[in-house]
Formats: C-alpha cells, structure tokens, sequence
C-alpha cells in the first residue's frame, strides 16, 4: 500500500507506508468484534426456555427466604387461604418414600415456620423451570442443611394469580434426608 | 523540496500504520474478551445441571412415554415403579387435584387404551441433586387432540446393580385450554 503526494511542482511522490495488510486485518477484527458482540447481546437477553419470570422467580426466592429465616409473617404474605405442603420425604428414622398422611396446611405451615421447630439451612437451589400460564407449575431442586444431616430434594410449586397477585397456592417436596459426610 | 515531502509522507505514513496498529490490538483484545464471555455462556452449565446418564435416562422415559412404548419404559424404570399424579383435569374443572397411582401395569394399560398419543411441545432444562438417590425436576408442556397440559415432575432415580433407573416420579399438573386456541377448555 502507498500513498501518492503531489509536490508544489507537480512531481509525484509515491510514499510507501508500512501499513501493509493491517487496514485489511482492522477490518476484519472490526467485523468479528461486532458479530461476537451482537451474539452476546442475544444470549444475555434472551428468555431461557420455560426459565422463571422475574416475577415468578422472585415469589419463589422469597418463599425459600422466609423458610429458611423462620419469617412467618413474610410467608404469610404470598400464600393464598387455601395453600398446602405436600411433603414426601425418605427420613433416615422411616426409609420409603412414604407421604405423610396429611398434607400440611397454611395454618400449620405458618405455625411451624413460627416456632422454629427446624432451622433448616439452604446449601444450593437449582435454577427455576415454569410452565403454564395461570396457573404456573414452577420445579427445582434444592439441598437444605437441618442439625446434622443433609435434605436433597425436588420441589413443586403451584403459583396462581388473586386480584393481580401471584401467590403460592400449593407446594409438593419430594426427598430425601441423608448424614453430612465426616471432615 | 521533494526529499522533504517524501520524508514528511513517509512519516505520515509511519504514524497511520501506527495507529492501525493501535487499533488492531485494541480490536484483537475485545475479540478475545468477548470470545471468553461467549464460551462460558456457552459451555457453562448451571448449578445442579443434570449430567448426561441421568439426563439420558429421564429423556429415554419422555420418549418412551410419548410414543407409547411400553417396552421402552420398562428398560428404564425399576420393578416397583410407580407414578403420582395430581393433576386439575377438564373433568375436575378447577383446582381439585386428582390423586392417582399407577404402577407399569397401570400405566401400560392406559397408553393401550389411550386412542391419541400426547406430543410433547415444550420441556425445560433438567436439574438434579442428590448422591443417589437422585431427584431430578423439570416442567413439561404436552398437547393431546386440542387440550394443552403443563405440568411440573420429579423423577427418583436409583442405583440398582450398577444401574441407574427411575424409581418413581411425581407430576403435578393441569389441562390449560386448547392448543392454539386460548381460553380454558
């Protein structure tokens, strides 16, 4: 590549540069980085298939928080009236995966959650999958520390939407209890 | 005259090539960056993904389900199998779970009976956690004739013999309206 330059008597002046092929290899970077920039964009801001809304995955977290922080009255506030827990869980002191024989209601939930008979600690939460559009069928799985032992387990919440508030309406768990392993 | 105008051209031209160059390590840099970024998102795999024998086993009983083959979910379940269903059905009209329990029997009796097969639109992500068992969770979106149905399930997959297969799964769900059509059926 060279510039050509016209002195002040006409005589042409051919100035090579040392530019070479770096205007070609610029372009080329220039094109690539906006490409990869554009394919970033659409990744960053697409909606995962059958991922939670905001929304949805917000209602969830808090459930989850105000479990964990024995927060009744925070888990009072997005349970519906007729809310209940099924719970079906292998427990080192009953193995089988046997249900209990009722499920437990928002009363008794509430009650629980008050009196701290438990103090379950969240280790992990997958992210959310939902389904459906009112009502929404939302899974993942968790693992919960409780004394001594660990609580891996796949949960089902049921989410409805009263006066243009998503509230839980149901939630099924199913797991199982297993020892800490020794450090 | 001219010698000045050569050296002064050529020194421009030092000076262009120069900031071309800068350019050029800067653009090579921002390739680089985002070609990190995009590999991660593309090859990162969430906390609790399922990893690939169970992701396998769980879709090897989805298809089975689908095209109601009976053989094909006794490869992958255990002997005591059995499924819960809790499920707000067109019948039940609202939100009064139905209670079911069928076991392989059960179940190869209603895909015989079943006149139309249920395709499967829509399925999320699996997600897994536990050291055997394992619990294993995803949502589900099927269309049967016109009707829509969501559902959310847990499968319990065990170690038999080496082997892993599902124990037992748990779906809740609902009919949601007619496919394409809107509207509750």
């Amino acid at each position: 590549m060279s510039d050509v330059l016209h002195a002040t008597d006409g005589t042409r002046i051919e100035a090579r540069t040392d530019r070479g092929i770096l205007p070609w290899i610029v372009g080329v970077l220039g094109i690539v980085a906006v490409a990869l920039a554009i394919w970033l964009g659409m990744l960053l801001t697409a909606e995962p298939e059958l991922g939670a809304s905001g929304e949805i995955q917000s209602l969830v977290d808090d459930y989850i928080s105000a479990a964990e922080a024995g927060e009744a009255e925070g888990l009072a506030a997005i349970l519906t009236e007729d809310f209940s827990a099924d719970l079906t869980f292998d427990w080192i002191v009953t193995p089988g995966y046997a249900p209990l024989d009722d499920a437990d209601t928002r009363d008794q939930l509430l009650e629980e959650i008050d009196v701290r008979y438990f103090d379950p600690q969240l280790a992990r939460v997958s992210r959310l999958a939902v389904t459906g559009d009112g009502p929404w069928f939302v899974a993942d799985v968790e693992e919960w520390e409780l004394f001594d032992y660990r609580l891996h387990q796949g949960s089902i919440y049921v989410v409805t939407e009263e006066e243009g508030r998503l509230l839980l309406d149901r939630k099924w768990v199913i797991g199982a209890q297993l020892e800490l392993p020794e450090d | 005259m001219t010698s000045v105008i050569e050296e002064q051209a050529a020194a421009d031209g030092r000076r262009s090539a120069g900031g071309l160059g800068r350019i050029a390590a800067f653009l090579v840099l921002v390739v680089v960056v985002e070609s990190v970024w995009l590999g991660a998102l593309l090859l990162g795999t969430s906390p609790l993904a399922a990893d690939a024998e169970i992701e396998a086993l769980v879709n090897g009983y989805v298809a089975a389900f689908e095209t109601n083959d009976i053989e094909g979910l006794r490869a992958v379940v255990t002997g005591d199998f059995t499924v819960v269903e809790q499920f707000d059905t067109s019948i039940t009209r609202g939100w009064v779970p139905v209670l079911d329990e069928i076991d392989l029997d059960g179940i190869a009796l209603m895909l015989d009976q079943t006149r139309t097969t249920m395709d499967l639109v829509r399925r999320s992500d699996l997600v897994v956690t536990g050291e055997g068992p394992w619990f294993v969770a995803d949502v589900e979106e099927w269309t049967q004739e016109r009707r829509r149905i969501h559902q959310a399930s847990v499968y319990l997959v065990v170690e038999d013999a080496g082997e892993l297969q599902i124990g037992r799964k748990w779906v809740v769900g609902a009919e949601l309206g007619r496919a394409g059509g809107g509207g509750d059926a």
